[in-house]
């Protein structure tokens, strides 16, 4: 988790013609285990969305949206996988296949980044602008999940 | 209390799901500018529609108040213009004015306001009755106009009650003139229309117009000079000799009488001693 915050301080000014940015630290959110106690689940994503939103000087925002991110875990986890296969391990692109974990990453960061632009915006006024940003960033951040979860597998 | 602490209990996630979710939003809106900005601008919209409606409808509640006070102030204005006629009038005739009987012009009639309890425009002989009396100052004799024009004379009074004869009755004959000119007639009713009236003795050399105002002459002692009281409906016919009955719509809707104004001419009595004691 350190690690990741770490990232973002440095992820924050990586910013692809202006418009997108990564924001890795959800990957901490989405490997957590299935059946960790809710509770905890939620405290763990508003200290995370706490954490960036202070070195970010935007309090709230992404407070708001990763626990937002938090919240549609569990139903999107049940979309995507049968609960067998999450039982054991903790959700990563080792114990479920790459693309499968793919697609869930990616329908979860799109949440995440659109809560967060719209958060950002805060009125509909430009929504093809929000929109431009979420999707540029959703691939952008999930280009870097792609790439750490082909080193994690690698590593094995 | 047991089931409280149950539901508490089972729900206890989704509670510090919101918990953290309104933590979050009170950051947002609170520390962030913009945003408050946005927030702010449009809560006080919506708050700002609610209560427009709102009052909107509440006052109507209060319109039973205004409309008396109104037209309290509006006959009290009206007095006031009247007053100012008559101080026009004797100031551009300097030298007839000298005494001190123009000032008794000033304060000579006043107006009692009073409402409507009782009326009828659909019987032969049309009374009034008023919800003001002998102790608010009305006396027999006096006239009642209304807003849009004359209404009647009083015929008695009680100590609360007082019966008024309505321009809708035979009995009752109204000196008036045609304005702008100075020839007189007299108003009386038909019994025909509620609405429509008819003018009598007219001289038959003058001529007159469709729409021409039909005011108070001013020579009966009951109604000071230029109220109205209709307006004529037809041309004058330059082939008739004879003088026909002219017709005249009544300016006074006297079949939505609410609100009435009782004129008390202070030297009423001493005018109609004197005409009685020349006769």
């Amino acid at each position: 988790m350190i690690l990741l915050l770490l990232q973002v301080t440095v992820l924050n000014h990586f910013t692809i013609l202006g418009i997108a940015t990564s924001y890795l630290y959800i990957l901490y959110i989405i490997t957590l285990p299935f059946d960790i106690p809710k509770g905890l689940l939620y405290t763990l994503a508003f200290i995370t969305g706490l954490s960036v939103d202070i070195f970010c000087n935007t309090p709230g925002m992404h407070l708001l949206s990763t626990l937002l991110l938090a919240g549609f875990r569990h139903p999107v986890l049940l979309l995507f996988f049968a609960k067998e296969e999450l039982e054991s391990y903790p959700p990563s692109a080792y114990s479920l296949g790459l693309w499968r974990f793919m697609r869930y990453a990616l329908t979860l960061a799109l949440a995440h980044h659109f809560t967060l632009f719209l958060l950002e915006s805060f009125t509909l006024f430009n929504l093809g602008q929000i929109i431009l940003k979420t999707i540029s960033s959703v691939l952008f951040t999930s280009f870097f999940i792609f790439c750490i979860e082909t080193i994690k597998i690698a590593r094995r | 209390m047991q089931k409280l602490i149950q539901f508490l209990i089972k729900h206890s996630a989704w509670l510090l799901f919101f918990a953290y979710s309104i933590i979050g939003f009170v950051l947002l809106i609170r520390d962030n500018t913009y945003q408050r900005s946005v927030y702010l601008g449009s809560s006080n919209k919506l708050v700002g529609d609610i209560y427009s409606f709102s009052g909107n409808i509440r006052s109507y509640f209060f319109l039973n108040e205004i409309n008396k006070e109104l037209l309290e102030k509006n006959s009290y204005l009206e007095m006031q213009v009247m007053q100012l006629k008559e101080e026009l009038r004797a100031s551009s005739a300097p030298e007839l004015s000298k005494d001190s009987s123009h000032n008794r012009l000033f304060q000579r009639y006043n107006f009692i306001t009073a409402q409507v309890i009782n009326n009828s425009v659909n019987q032969l002989q049309n009374y009034i009755t008023l919800n003001k009396g002998k102790m608010d100052g009305i006396l027999p004799e006096m006239g009642v106009v209304d807003q849009n024009g004359v209404i009647g004379k009083i015929s008695s009074v009680s100590d609360h009650y007082s019966r008024v004869i309505s321009l809708l009755n035979p009995k009752l004959r109204l000196s008036a003139k045609i304005k702008g000119g100075h020839s007189f007639g007299s108003v009386v009713w038909d019994g025909v229309d509620a609405e429509k009236a008819i003018l009598e003795e007219l001289p038959r050399h003058v001529t007159y117009k469709k729409g021409d105002t039909l005011i108070t002459s001013g020579f009966s002692a009951v109604f000071p000079e230029g109220i109205m009281i209709g307006t004529i409906m037809k041309n004058k016919d330059p082939k008739a000799n004879v003088t026909e009955p002219i017709e005249i719509i009544l300016s006074s809707k006297f079949s939505r009488l609410n609100h009435v104004r009782v004129i008390s001419n202070r030297l009423l009595r001493e005018q109609q001693n004197l005409e009685s004691k020349s006769q």
